[in-house]
């Protein structure tokens, strides 16, 4: 809403100047750059901006994801900051042009290092090369593995031709993997 | 849904899992299937860069599973690199030589 006697109102440069503020500006500099007083500006900001417009000024008009992102950073935790920070990177990647490979590289670069910050917390990544972490998972009997496999196969089923590479390929896994384990030599040999 | 890029349908597809699996080791692998559909798009501009990120992938990747990747294209674009980088060296110690 303009107020058609605020001098702020009326300028054109109304929009840089607000955005200047919303950003962190002092307002004495800020009048001083732009000429003008500083009550003047000091009553514009105050009683002609309203706290949602300042709001969209700082943060534009931000995906939920974003302002959750902001959320997060500030007390949440660090793994679902990172979360969200994956979630933006991976979104700038996809909007890249698939020529522009130095932009590519760079956001590359730093999911790479969001992937190793993330590895590093959860422990798959040890700091020491000296540790090693002995752990055993047996995924195949994880409810949410089984989740997956009944919802990827749901998915697949109007589509046969994806459905019967998807299972032959996955027999053709387990066909290897039996023939690895049985070419091996035997845990305990029996001498008589 | 947003539309996805043709070159970039298994990396969305291996970061679709990696989420599912909450996994580190599938997010990189995702990357590198991001990195191998780039360094396929013709155009020279930014390669260089692209083939450093392969080795910052690599690393990753060895530290995450303790072998290295098997990947054919990987170890092309690797070994592209190490050209690279070697003949920028001697592109340096020949100027040097030059300047002394």
């Amino acid at each position: 809403m303009k107020h058609i006697r605020c001098a702020v109102c009326l300028d054109p440069r109304r929009h840089d100047i607000e955005s200047e503020l919303a950003d962190g500006a002092r307002l004495r500099p800020s009048a001083r750059k732009h000429g003008l007083s500083y009550d003047c500006l000091w009553r514009h900001w105050r009683r002609h901006v309203t706290p949602e417009q300042k709001d969209k000024l700082r943060f534009g008009d931000a995906p939920a994801h974003k302002l959750k992102g902001m959320v997060a950073e500030a007390e949440i935790s660090v793994l679902k900051d990172l979360n969200f920070s994956r979630r933006s990177l991976i979104e700038a990647l996809e909007a890249t042009p698939a020529e522009d490979a130095n932009a590519r590289a760079a956001l590359t670069g730093r999911l790479h290092e969001n992937a190793r910050i993330r590895g590093q917390i959860s422990g798959e990544l040890s700091k020491s090369s000296l540790i090693t972490n002995n752990s055993l998972t047996v995924i195949m009997q994880s409810p949410a593995l089984q989740e997956f496999l009944q919802g990827l196969a749901a998915k697949l089923r109007p589509f046969p031709d994806a459905l019967r590479a998807v299972v032959v390929w996955l027999e053709t896994r387990e066909a290897q993997a039996l023939e690895a384990v049985s070419s091996t030599a035997p845990t305990l040999e029996h001498v008589p | 849904m947003t539309e996805v890029r043709p070159e970039l349908g298994t990396f969305r597809l291996l970061h679709a899992f990696a989420e599912y699996f909450d996994s580190t080791a599938l997010h990189v692998a995702a990357l590198r299937e991001g990195m191998l559909a780039a360094l396929a798009v013709p155009g020279g501009a930014g390669r260089r860069q692209l083939l450093v990120t392969f080795r910052q992938n690599e690393r990753l990747h060895q530290e995450l599973t303790g072998r290295g990747c098997d990947d054919l294209r990987v170890r092309a674009a690797l070994e592209e690199l190490e050209a690279l980088l070697a003949r920028e060296r001697g592109v340096r110690r020949a100027r040097r030589r030059e300047l002394a």
